[in-house]
């Protein structure tokens, strides 16, 4: 009979080949917007000013304290327009996936939008490597790393936005908390 | 080419490739992405308003109107209800979820599922009756459908090649062939496992990733699945693929192939070598734990 199904087994010592070697090497990112396309698309036509924001140790814990989500960096990348909007480039460290997006902020601190700049992925375990993370902070790791930049798309899985809501937790935290004063000062 | 990707739409990231080097791929990812907002308004089980909701809280029997993609879906779940012989079943996630209860390896003896069909009754294109109280969860069939709308959306945009993906339920829209990678239940996406498409729609499951998530559910019994068997459909269209790979868990082998000849679908099923029980650190136990977090 001609089936239907098709079985495969996986091989087992596969595990212990990625583990040891293709786990460190091998990931894969889509650019889906650079920052000024994002920037274009949630506001047209804004000019936008970058400011420079070192989070303080106390701000940090101030943050995770009311966010009750955990802060990836202290450096935050922040733009602000004449109106008062804010544009904020964040990450976030899913189960298999990094993804960098951008929000846009009202003066008064609602969301108007968000849009995902990029999305890596990898093993899960991988993601959590402090080494690897780094790459997002310098570019130390980034040669060991084989991004791998054809249209890749993966089946398996639901990727969550879990963590996208934390994320986006944690920026109107940093709003409450760092930015709405930044502006008043 | 151009490819967006949107968050929060049902639940997941919804990416959108276009081919097409043409100036309108835009506009028709926006409109795409519009689309299936909508879709997700009316489906959602979490969204108060959505139309998903009042038949989950309306007064028994009432005549309800909804959307004519509410009832597209209701149809094609009633259908795949008798199909599976009750395995697929809206209803019994959100009783799980009610019940704050998930057996992992017993079924419930005294759940008392009825057919989906004693429940609800569709009426017209807009309007279903509800006899009996339900409370349904569209979480293992929407994604599919909304990417094949999806797909519908950007051929009536004249597009040729294009692609949606939301969160692995995918749909190639044109000739265009597409290497999918399928995640291997330990080595993630350094796994060679791959499939083509072309012109087709591909869904996985991979219950070993969600432990915790009743979504992988008998509707006959409340049995969730536990294994680690990953299970991968190609069929015409989405919401096929993406409701027949939570079916095929749980159905007889004979079964399992007459329903997949009559949807004209094909399953991959992938499981991991005995071996991988014996070895030590790479157990499934000592795994489990980045898979629930």
């Amino acid at each position: 009979m001609n089936s239907r199904i098709v079985r495969i087994v996986l091989p087992a010592v596969l595990t212990i080949a990625c583990e040891q070697t293709l786990f460190i090497d091998r990931c894969f990112a889509i650019t889906y917007l650079t920052i000024e396309q994002a920037q274009e698309l949630l506001a047209p036509h804004v000019s936008w000013k970058q400011i420079s924001l070192h989070l303080s140790e106390e701000q940090v814990d101030s943050i995770e304290e009311l966010s009750e989500v955990s802060v990836l960096s202290p450096e935050l990348k922040v733009w602000n327009a004449a109106n008062g909007d804010l544009f904020i480039v964040d990450n976030v460290l899913g189960k298999h996936e990094f993804i960098t997006y951008a929000v846009l902020l009202s003066a008064e601190g609602s969301v108007k939008g968000i849009e995902i700049l990029d999305y890596r992925e990898t093993y899960g375990e991988q993601i959590r490597r402090a080494e690897w993370r780094a790459q997002f902070v310098g570019k130390s790791q980034v040669e060991q790393l084989v991004f791998e930049k054809d249209i890749v798309n993966i089946s398996g899985a639901t990727i969550s936005c879990s963590q996208i809501t934390k994320g986006v937790k944690r920026l109107l935290a940093t709003y409450q908390l760092v930015l709405k004063n930044l502006k008043t000062s | 080419m151009i490819r967006r990707a949107k968050p929060f739409l049902l639940g997941t990231i919804v990416d959108i490739t276009v081919f097409d080097d043409v100036t309108n791929a835009a506009d028709a990812i926006d409109a795409a992405f519009q689309r299936i907002q909508e879709i997700h308004e009316s489906m959602s089980f979490h969204v108060q308003s959505s139309d998903l909701s009042k038949i989950n809280s309306c007064q028994i029997p009432s005549v309800l109107n909804v959307s004519k993609d509410l009832i597209k879906v209701l149809s094609v779940c009633l259908d795949l209800n008798k199909n599976s012989e009750g395995i697929f079943n809206p209803a019994v996630a959100a009783i799980l979820q009610k019940m704050g209860k998930l057996p992992v390896s017993k079924g419930i003896a005294n759940l008392n599922l009825s057919v989906l069909s004693d429940s609800i009754v569709i009426e017209s294109d807009s309007k279903v009756l509800v006899k009996q109280a339900v409370c349904l969860d569209l979480g293992g069939i929407a994604k599919g459908y909304a990417v094949d709308e999806a797909c519908k959306v950007l051929k009536d945009y004249g597009l040729i090649n294009a692609l949606v993906n939301a969160g692995g339920d995918i749909k190639a829209l044109g000739p265009k062939t597409h290497n999918i990678k399928i995640r291997h239940p330990y080595a993630g996406i350094n796994s060679d496992y791959t499939a083509d498409i072309s012109e087709q729609a591909f869904a996985t499951s991979a219950p070993y990733l969600d432990p915790q998530m009743p979504a992988h559910v008998d509707g006959r019994n409340g049995y969730v699945y536990s294994g680690n068997e990953v299970v991968s459909i190609k069929a015409k269209d989405c919401i096929y693929a993406d409701a027949l790979c939570k079916i095929a868990f749980f159905l007889n082998e004979d079964k399992l192939e007459q329903l997949l000849e009559y949807y004209d679908a094909e399953m991959i099923v992938a499981s991991i070598s005995q071996n991988m029980h014996n070895a030590g650190k790479f157990s499934i136990e000592s795994k489990e734990g980045y898979a629930s977090r």
